[in-house]
């Protein structure tokens, strides 16, 4: 053979609907039968799958169209095999579909020679060359790649497992060529002596890096209207996010500009406690260590990250902002692999194996250094002086999985976070001594059964168990105890069981059950102004303990129905019921929403929905001491309508009216409630602190125009207009809420070049959030201090925030690893954006507190 | 409070580190301009009877008068003032809130401003001063409030919540004369007429400072040794005090005030189920000067989050700048002292340094 055949249009195989919907992946290896035109006459499955995946890959590989091979520069038959892979969610490990067809070696008129595909020679000799072609840096095994002998016309198509075999090859020098479209063409010398079996490796090089596959991915059903999703190659180059994946939604429409670059999630308008991070469909409480840390999982866990702004399906409860969901990744590996990542604040890493043939192992973990460095930065001590400050952040994670084939799959996925910070403060004078120690952490033990249970439906059974902990305390320097101290420990208990897939042609279904049960403790050594009017500032009230625990149980129902009315309509009618014991007293609401997608043609897609939406109070605000018992449920209304357009191959174009309203919400309140105690006759004035009584509303357009990834390039445009509005009590003047922006605008592009190199840039801008300016100060003749005069309430904005952020990288490949350096730039331009301001005593100068400053990091990161 | 203190300015300067923009700014110690320093009121509180409740339009006359201390080291000039009451505001602490009602305690309306000489100069003391008459101030101020918050009752409510407590705020407003609107300085303190809630209580009173002593370089006797005796400082301006404390320049000196016999009252707060608290006063000393600042600015106060003692002493250096001294510099010094109940003094000396 002088020319192997080549693949020139190939049609995406159809993903078995039922097998879609049951959660069925399959690898399907055909053999395919080229004509001397190039024509597919004949496509068998080597080895049935059934399910639909054999009739699907047949269907598929007969539509392909192929130069034809040739033989001595002439076309001619010939048969070649290669797997055609249906992965419902993308993978790292690259099972590229189709592939293209290689050459077997033997032609068909040849019978008793014929082997199979990775078998070169006449089959009916011994092995002479036994080989197998791996990816340099990965080494992961490669199918599909045409080994042959140039001088003996002789070639094989490694198998499934990278394997390939020459058979009766004699002594003699050889040039060994190794061909695959994503990779470097490959050419070798090698020798062989009489009768001996000769084993070889081929190292194959990614063009450009590392390649990014081509999977047949089966599309998720739709049950909502916005969803926005991230690419795992997004996931890790946007600049200014550090290579952190979870920094990449602040990029995405819906998100507001968080101050200090905190991470905090400012979703439509919404305060950052409204919206929602679910972890494996569990919430967790944070995503980003301390101080804008980096996020608490480690970025190989990732399989998905979407935002939902507004509009979400009905499983996601008890919300009423935007919702963040994270779905980790399976720890499925073929070998030992795994990652490190090294930079100036922390080093990570991550590794995966099997553990026999169903199971697999997969643990990651990450520490910062911060505290080794910081004290060359702290200034200089006085004699006799000492100043300690260690800021330590930590995450570790294990997931566990286990294949049970035909019934299921079950995973055990554990996650801790932890951020402490310790300021130790000594001095000659013991009295002015100081310790002081800052924690939060939280962990989660999430176990995941799945299973399809026939007719369609997928089985979901997952129970969650997690700890929660913020604690600090402050303490004279070497002395006996605290004199002050908190210490809150919420336990959570969680389960959730779903039922989801295509019930029939024209149905679709997601429901389910979930219950969380929150115990929340609190044991604070704190003064205790809350009982009395306030009398100054200079009362000596010393600290007590309080102890207190809040009970929470919600219980929850959800349905989802998709309808495909029309082969161009799909409605989504969904409705959620929760059920809460709060504080010793129930509460119930029903949350009713509609969603419907209708496809004009091709390009064009109208969407819309309109839906109810409710949240609990916080525990802490249910406090009979502290805060009010009597709360009720916050409530919104969530309305949208828009469209999406592709107006060519890798382009999309997504728009969105939305109008949020929001009612019942929790504010604070100076009303007391006066009585008179019935037994002693004490006139009681018990405060309220907190009450039903604050409404808000969001509206604005979303625009997001995407330009997919494909192998060198992706970047998208997100525009956001947003204007909304809070009054907190029917008597209090409307203001912007206080992370309102009207205009946020987010450019990231990035293009990977074929050597290796990769260049990325993203452009920020944003209205400035609304402020109170002090236009004056008073002296206070009861503190003597002065007090600030404001102006009307948040009547003036911040200057415009924009910045622009830069990344490099460089990917190195050798044989067995992969090493990436990347040097990330935050604010290129250095441009001094103002957060806040510092005021004189008197409030008549202010001097601007300015975000983050011109700041390169530079990291290494690494995989094998 | 000492202690705290130094520990946020420690965490200030780790902000400012980290990025934060940190102003160079005048400090509130450092007196150079025309600035409003104390304010007191004569007396404190007034216990009003417990029908005063049910019917807050027929209180007994009282009369308490408001003064404050005003500086004006940077110029030669009568200054004018205006004192006007109104019910508190909750985050202005000014009496200008549109539609809401006022009393000018100073004049009438076309004529609000009453006038005092130089602060520093005059040849008395100067008296900037108003009196508040409860039948005049507080049937205006009680009805506007009504008008408010809709009843009696309510208004009654918001008293029993604030411990029993009817609090009427003075605002004062201050310039030198000619000197425009823009140039006012505004102080706050507040009048509190109280229920007896509980039934003994006592009304508060102002406390005092019976001397004030200086020790001159106290780090310079032996560590262990006992404390140097201080010397007692002269009270008045430095226009009246025939004898100064004359040190040299860049002279640490050590000032200790000592608060009068009875300063410091125990008092009783009604708690909101009904109960009684009891607390004693604490002394908060504030210190000021026209040149150099104090360390640390503020003294006293409650214990610390500790548990430690505050310490009352301030450290003030003597200035080393030959231009500024000349043959001779007098500063002046104000050490005001207040409890946490609206009850306060002062006290005014000199030092003179020399080179």
């Amino acid at each position: 053979m002088t020319k192997a055949p080549e693949l020139v249009e190939a049609v995406a195989p159809v993903y078995p609907p039922a097998a879609l919907e049951a959660g069925l992946e399959a690898a399907v290896t055909v053999r395919i039968h080229i004509d001397d035109t190039g024509t597919v006459t004949q496509v068998d499955v080597v080895q049935p799958v059934g399910n639909g995946f054999d009739e699907a890959a047949v269907e598929a590989a007969e539509q392909y169209v192929f130069v034809p091979a040739e033989f001595d520069g002439k076309p001619g038959p010939i048969v070649v095999e290669t797997t055609i892979h249906f992965t419902i969610q993308k993978e790292e490990e690259p099972e590229p579909a189709p592939e293209p067809p290689a050459p077997a070696g033997q032609a068909v008129d040849d019978p008793a020679a014929q082997g199979p595909p990775s078998h070169g020679g006449d089959f009916r000799k011994p092995v002479t060359v036994e080989g197998e072609a791996v990816e340099r840096g990965s080494r992961r095994r490669l199918s599909g790649v045409i080994v042959s002998l140039a001088e003996l016309g002789m070639d094989a198509v490694t198998d499934e497992k990278g394997k390939f075999y020459f058979h009766g090859v004699p002594a003699g020098e050889y040039r060994v060529i190794a061909v695959e479209d994503r990779y470097d063409r490959l050419e070798r010398s090698l020798t062989i002596t009489a009768k001996e079996r000769v084993e070889v490796r081929l190292w194959m090089r990614a063009k450009g890096g590392n390649p990014y596959e081509t999977i047949v991915e089966g599309e998720r059903e739709v049950l909502e209207v916005t969803r926005r999703t991230l690419d795992r190659r997004q996931l890790t180059s946007v600049p200014g996010t550090f290579g952190d994946p979870l920094r990449v939604i602040q990029a995405l429409p819906g998100m507001a500009q968080s101050p200090f670059n905190t991470g905090l999630l400012l979703v439509r308008g919404s305060n950052p406690d409204d919206s929602a991070i679910f972890l494996d469909g569990h919430r967790v409480p944070i995503l980003f260590h301390f101080l804008g840390g980096p996020s608490i999982l480690s970025s190989e866990f990732l399989e998905t990250i979407d935002l939902y702004p507004g509009g979400y399906p009905a499983r996601f409860g008890r919300v009423l902002g935007g919702v963040v969901t994270v779905e980790t990744r399976p720890a499925k590996s073929d070998g030992v692999h795994g990652q490190a990542d090294v930079d100036f604040l922390d080093a990570g890493g991550y590794v995966r194996f099997p553990i026999g043939k169903n199971a697999s192992l997969a643990i990651a973990g990450r520490r910062s250094y911060l505290d080794a460095f910081l004290p060359f930065f702290l200034p200089e001590q006085g004699p006799g002086s000492q100043l300690v400050v260690v800021p330590v952040y930590y995450d570790y994670q294990l997931r566990l999985d286990y294949d049970f084939g035909k019934d299921g799959t079950a995973s055990v996925f554990w996650l801790q976070s932890s951020d402490d910070l310790d300021v130790l403060s000594k001095e000659a004078d013991a009295e002015q001594s100081l310790d002081i120690g800052a924690s939060i952490g939280f962990s989660r033990l999430i176990a995941t059964y799945r299973r399809p249970i026939g007719g369609g439906l997928r089985l979901t059974m997952s129970p969650v168990f997690g700890r929660d902990r913020v604690g600090f305390s402050g303490a004279q320097a070497d002395g006996a105890q605290e004199f002050t101290s908190a210490d809150i420990v919420q336990d959570t208990f969680g389960y959730r069981m779903r039922l989801d897939g295509r019930v029939s042609p024209l149905v679709v279904v997601d429901t389910g059950i979930d219950i969380e049960s929150r115990v929340t403790r609190y044991d604070l050594l704190v003064p205790l102004f809350t009982d009395f009017a306030p009398v100054g500032d200079q009362v000596d009230v010393p600290p007590e303990d309080y102890e207190q625990v809040i009970d929470f149980l919600a219980y929850g129902v959800h349905a989802d129905i998709g309808w495909d009315a029309t082969d161009k309509l799909r409605l989504v009618p969904g409705v959620r019921f929760d059920g809460y014991w709060l504080a010793g007293q129930t509460r119930a609401t029903i949350d009713p929403r509609v969603v419907a997608r209708y496809q004009i043609d091709k390009a064009w897609l109208a969407k819309g929905y309109v839906g109810l939406f409710h949240q609990p109070p916080q525990p802490e605000t249910l406090d009979s001491f502290i805060g009010n018992p009597d709360l009720q449920l916050e409530h919104a209304l969530h309305v949208g309508l828009g469209g999406e357009w592709i107006p060519r191959k890798y382009w999309k174009v997504d728009a969105e009216v939305y109008y949020v309203d929001r009612y019942n919400q929790v504010a604070f309140t100076q009303d007391r409630e006066i009585r008179e105690d019935p037994v002693t006759g004490r006139v009681i004035a018990d405060p309220l602190w907190l009450v039903n009584s604050a409404v808000s509303n969001t509206m604005g357009l979303e625009v997001m125009i995407e330009r997919e990834v494909t192998r060198n390039l992706y970047g998208w445009l997100a525009y956001t207009l947003s204007r909304s509005r809070n009054r907190a009590a029917p008597d209090e003047p409307e203001t912007p809420t206080f992370f309102d922006q009207r205009h946020v605008l987010n450019a990231v592009a990035s293009y990977r070049f074929d050597s290796g190199w990769e260049l990325g840039g993203r452009l920020r801008f944003a209205t400035g959030r609304p402020i109170t300016p002090n236009i004056d100060g008073t002296f206070n003749g009861d503190e003597t201090q002065y007090e600030p005069l404001p102006g009307a309430m948040l009547s003036e904005r911040r200057q415009v925030f924009h910045q622009i952020d830069v990344r490099v990288e460089k990917t190195w490949v050798f044989d067995y690893f992969t090493i990436g350096a990347y040097l990330d730039i935050q604010n290129l331009l250095n441009i001094a954006n103002v957060e806040g301001v510092n005021y004189d005593y008197r409030y008549r100068e202010e001097a601007p507190v300015t975000s983050v400053p011109f700041l390169p990091t530079l990291g290494v990161r690494g995989q094998w | 409070m000492r202690n705290l203190g130094l520990k946020i300015r420690a965490c200030v300067a780790l902000a400012c580190l980290a990025g934060a923009g940190c102003g160079n700014f005048e400090v509130q110690s450092v007196v150079l301009d025309l600035r409003i320093l104390s304010m007191t009121v004569s007396p404190p509180e007034v216990v009003v009877p417990l029908e005063a409740a049910q019917d807050p339009m027929n209180l007994p006359e009282v009369s308490v008068q408001v003064c404050a201390l005003i500086a004006d080291p940077a110029d030669s000039r009568d200054i004018e003032y205006r004192m006007t009451a109104c019910w508190p505001t909750e985050e202005s602490y000014r009496c200008d809130e549109p539609g809401r009602a006022e009393v000018l305690l100073t004049g009438p309306p076309n004529e609000p401003f009453a006038v005092a000489p130089d602060p520093e100069e005059s040849d008395e003391p100067v008296q900037v001063c108003a009196t508040l008459s409860s039948n005049v101030v507080l049937p205006a101020l009680i009805l506007d409030q009504v008008e408010v918050q809709g009843s009696y009752e309510d208004v009654a409510a918001q008293v029993i919540g604030n411990g029993g407590n009817l609090d009427v705020q003075v605002e004062l407003a201050v310039r030198g004369v000619g000197q425009g609107p823009e140039d006012l300085q505004y102080g706050s303190k507040r009048v509190r007429y109280a229920l007896p809630l509980p039934e003994d209580r006592v009304a508060n009173n102002n406390p005092a400072i019976q001397a004030l002593y200086a020790t001159v370089d106290p780090d310079d006797g032996p560590d262990d040794g006992p404390d140097e005796e201080g010397v007692e400082m002269p009270q008045g301006r430095c226009i009246d005090v025939a004898a100064p404390l004359v040190v040299a320049p860049g002279t640490e000196i050590e000032f200790e005030p000592v608060a009068a016999e009875g300063s410091r009252e125990e008092y009783e707060v009604l708690t909101f189920d009904g109960r009684t608290r009891m607390f004693t006063e604490n002394l908060v000393y504030t210190w000021y000067a026209t040149y150099n600042v104090w360390e640390p600015e503020q003294t006293g106060g409650p214990k610390d989050p500790a548990g430690n003692d505050p310490d009352i002493k301030s450290v003030w250096t003597a200035p080393r700048n030959r231009d500024t001294i000349g043959d001779g510099l007098d500063v002046p010094i104000w050490v005001v002292q207040r409890d946490e109940r609206g009850g306060q003094s002062w006290f005014e000396s000199c030092v003179r340094v020399v080179p």
